[in-house]
């Protein structure tokens, strides 16, 4: 009845195209109906509850922040400073994508935003230095979810949240796959463009490097508020994310000079309809989570799987398909908040530590938004660059296995992220 | 962007659906203007709070809770409009295989889950402000009654409900010949 009721009925109503926070509150309803005793009024309390957490609210602010970073000229300031690095090298312009979309992550943590804003500046300059198109939307695509895995991301954030872990700890661990992601594809790219025979850009010129970064020094500086300010212990996350959107819109409307007030105010009402959004999810999940618990459903789940007697390896193998299918149609958010109650308590079970598993999640769930044939990336590309879906499935399938190498590495060598807690301890 | 379909006419309707279809837009815009002065508000408590603490070494003492409560607000505020415009997350591909009438039932069906699972919510949420108000809890920091920032999970959860089902009528009353429903606005 339980599974039914956890699984089965969610599973139909998906299909039914409907709302994921009502088919939460569907199954958390359904399970106070059948358990008894359970007063009407928990739904109230756990829907509250859920949100009633002080890191929960660098979810908001960040996704303020990026917004307003994408669009009061940081961003295109930091791929213009990225592009005069990287110059005479074969392959520099992808290489420039890979650092932009890498730099950018750094700042905001939202996979569209970033796609949006750095596919808009690159790819024209990637097709007319001799890049075909499918392969620069394809880079873009594949590179825009380093946002998801190089902290901050609201996704880890999330995660944090629903396994009761620390929101700092699991951005340092994300730094080492973070750029282990990075490194892999920029030798890609830089093979590719010699095999290719990619035109050389103008070699890079300590003058072309001084202008770009005399403009884009606030620009730069965003970054290091961000993490400096976490790591530096003098924000938290929560309030790092807060900073970030005071420190964006002043300088974008002061020293840029490229946003104005009224601007301002649009990003402002886009990112509150974009916060209702998601994080009404947050809210139905901490129900749903409630009665998962509650029902004694995890317990069976573990009992389950405990007698299938799988090797830690097999288990981890199993968890990373599921993981990639559900992430390849949930948005990450939705996924983490729905599979970490499941998935926690078997993870316990099997002595995994649960910072390593929130970024083999991370991943995972990033990976699934450009695994064809549904990820949110491939339509956001789609839908920006005109480029046909079965055109931008071949195009993503390198960067597809790079991903998936450096997913299998993370799985399997847990030291990878949890080896950078060190300095904390 | 989200925000430039705010003041967008609902053309498609007449008479007292075309009232209504203004009704709902009006009500959206409004939830959105909320949802973003407190978001506007939240990060300017965050500003003040960590330039206090560094600063003035005086950190503001209700600021997180009053965040908090903020971001509840913004957050059921939000989800309104979400509601409205039909930009709620969910999963479409498998409903996409279906023929224009099969889309419109699956439609339809599941407004009618959405409204029961909120009707039931909004019965027990309601309990629990009345409860709150009835014995006039307070909260920590703030003290204020907590009644007040539990209620926006009553009124947001009514007003999502109040939403659904004009989307409903709208779209039961629209001739199902033409294009499938979409967002009014």
């Amino acid at each position: 009845m339980n599974a039914l009721i956890f699984a089965g009925l969610p599973i139909a109503l998906l299909a039914l195209g409907t709302p994921i926070f009502i088919i939460l509150l569907v199954a958390a309803l359904s399970g106070v109906m059948v358990l008894g005793g359970v007063p009407l009024q928990t739904m109230h309390t756990t829907l509250f509850g859920s949100l009633d957490s002080f890191a929960l609210l660098a979810v908001p602010l960040f996704i303020l922040a990026g917004s307003i970073m994408a669009q009061g000229g940081i961003a295109q300031r930091l791929i213009e400073f990225v592009l005069t690095l990287v110059g005479g090298v074969r392959g520099s312009l992808a290489l420039a994508t890979i650092g932009a979309a890498s730099t950018f992550g750094a700042m905001s943590g939202s996979s569209v935003a970033c796609v949006a804003a750095i596919g808009k500046l690159m790819l024209p300059a990637l097709e007319k230095n001799g890049y075909k198109r499918t392969f620069g939307v394809s880079l873009i695509t594949a590179t825009g979810v380093i946002d998801v895995i190089i902290p901050p991301s609201i996704p880890m954030i999330i995660y944090a949240i629903a396994a009761q872990q620390s929101v700092t700890v699991l951005f340092l661990a994300g730094i080492v796959p973070g750029l282990m992601v990075a490194t892999a594809l920029s030798v890609y790219v830089v093979i590719r463009a010699h095999v290719e025979m990619i035109p050389l850009t103008d070699p890079a010129r300590w003058i072309n490097i001084w202008e770009a970064f005399k403009r884009g020094i606030w620009a730069m500086l965003a970054p290091i508020v961000i993490l400096g300010g976490i790591y530096g212990g003098f924000f938290t996350p929560t309030e790092a994310a807060g900073v970030a959107c005071v420190y964006a819109a002043l300088v974008s409307i002061y020293v840029h000079r490229e946003l104005s007030w009224d601007e301002l105010w649009r990003i402002m009402l886009d990112s509150a309809v974009l916060v209702g959004q998601i994080m009404i999810i947050v809210s139905a999940a901490g129900a749903y989570a409630w009665f998962i618990t509650t029902s004694g459903f995890a317990n069976t789940l573990i009992e389950a799987i405990t007698s299938l007697q799988l090797e830690t390896w097999l288990l981890l193998l199993a968890i990373n398909v599921l993981l990639l299918v559900v992430g390849s149609v949930v948005e990450p958010p939705a996924a983490i908040l729905i599979l970490t109650p499941l998935l926690l308590p078997i993870i316990a079970q099997a002595g995994i530590d649960p910072i390593h598993f929130g970024l083999v999640v991370t991943v995972n769930l990033a990976i699934g938004m450009f695994l064809p044939p549904f990820g949110l990336n491939l339509f956001t590309s789609h839908a920006l660059f005109r480029t046909p879906l079965p055109v931008l499935y071949r195009g993503v399938m390198p960067f597809l296995l790079i991903y998936l190498a450096v997913l299998i590495l993370l799985t399997y060598v847990p030291a990878i992220t949890l080896a950078p807690l060190a300095l904390l301890r | 962007m989200i925000s430039e379909d705010l003041s967008a006419a609902p053309a498609r309707f007449q008479g007292w659906r075309c009232r209504l279809a203004r009704a709902g837009d009006a009500l959206a815009a409004g939830c959105a203007v909320l949802a973003a002065v407190a978001l506007g508000i939240i990060v300017l408590i965050n500003g003040a709070n960590v330039l206090g603490r560094h600063l003035f070494d005086s950190p503001i003492a209700w600021a997180e809770e009053g965040m908090i409560f903020l971001m509840v607000l913004t957050v059921f505020a939000g989800t309104c409009t979400v509601t409205w415009r039909r930009q709620h997350i969910r999963i479409e591909v498998l409903v996409e295989w279906l023929n224009l009438s099969g889309r419109r039932a699956a439609l339809i069906l599941s407004t009618c889950v959405a409204l029961v699972v909120l009707g039931a919510t909004i019965w027990g949420s309601f309990a629990v402000v009345s409860m709150l108000h009835m014995f006039d809890q307070r909260s920590d920091a703030l003290e204020i009654p907590m009644w007040i920032p539990q209620a926006t999970v009553t009124v947001g959860l009514a007003l999502n409900a109040l939403l659904f089902l004009v989307r409903l009528i709208l779209d039961i009353e629209e001739a199902p010949a033409g294009e499938p429903p979409e967002a009014v606005s």
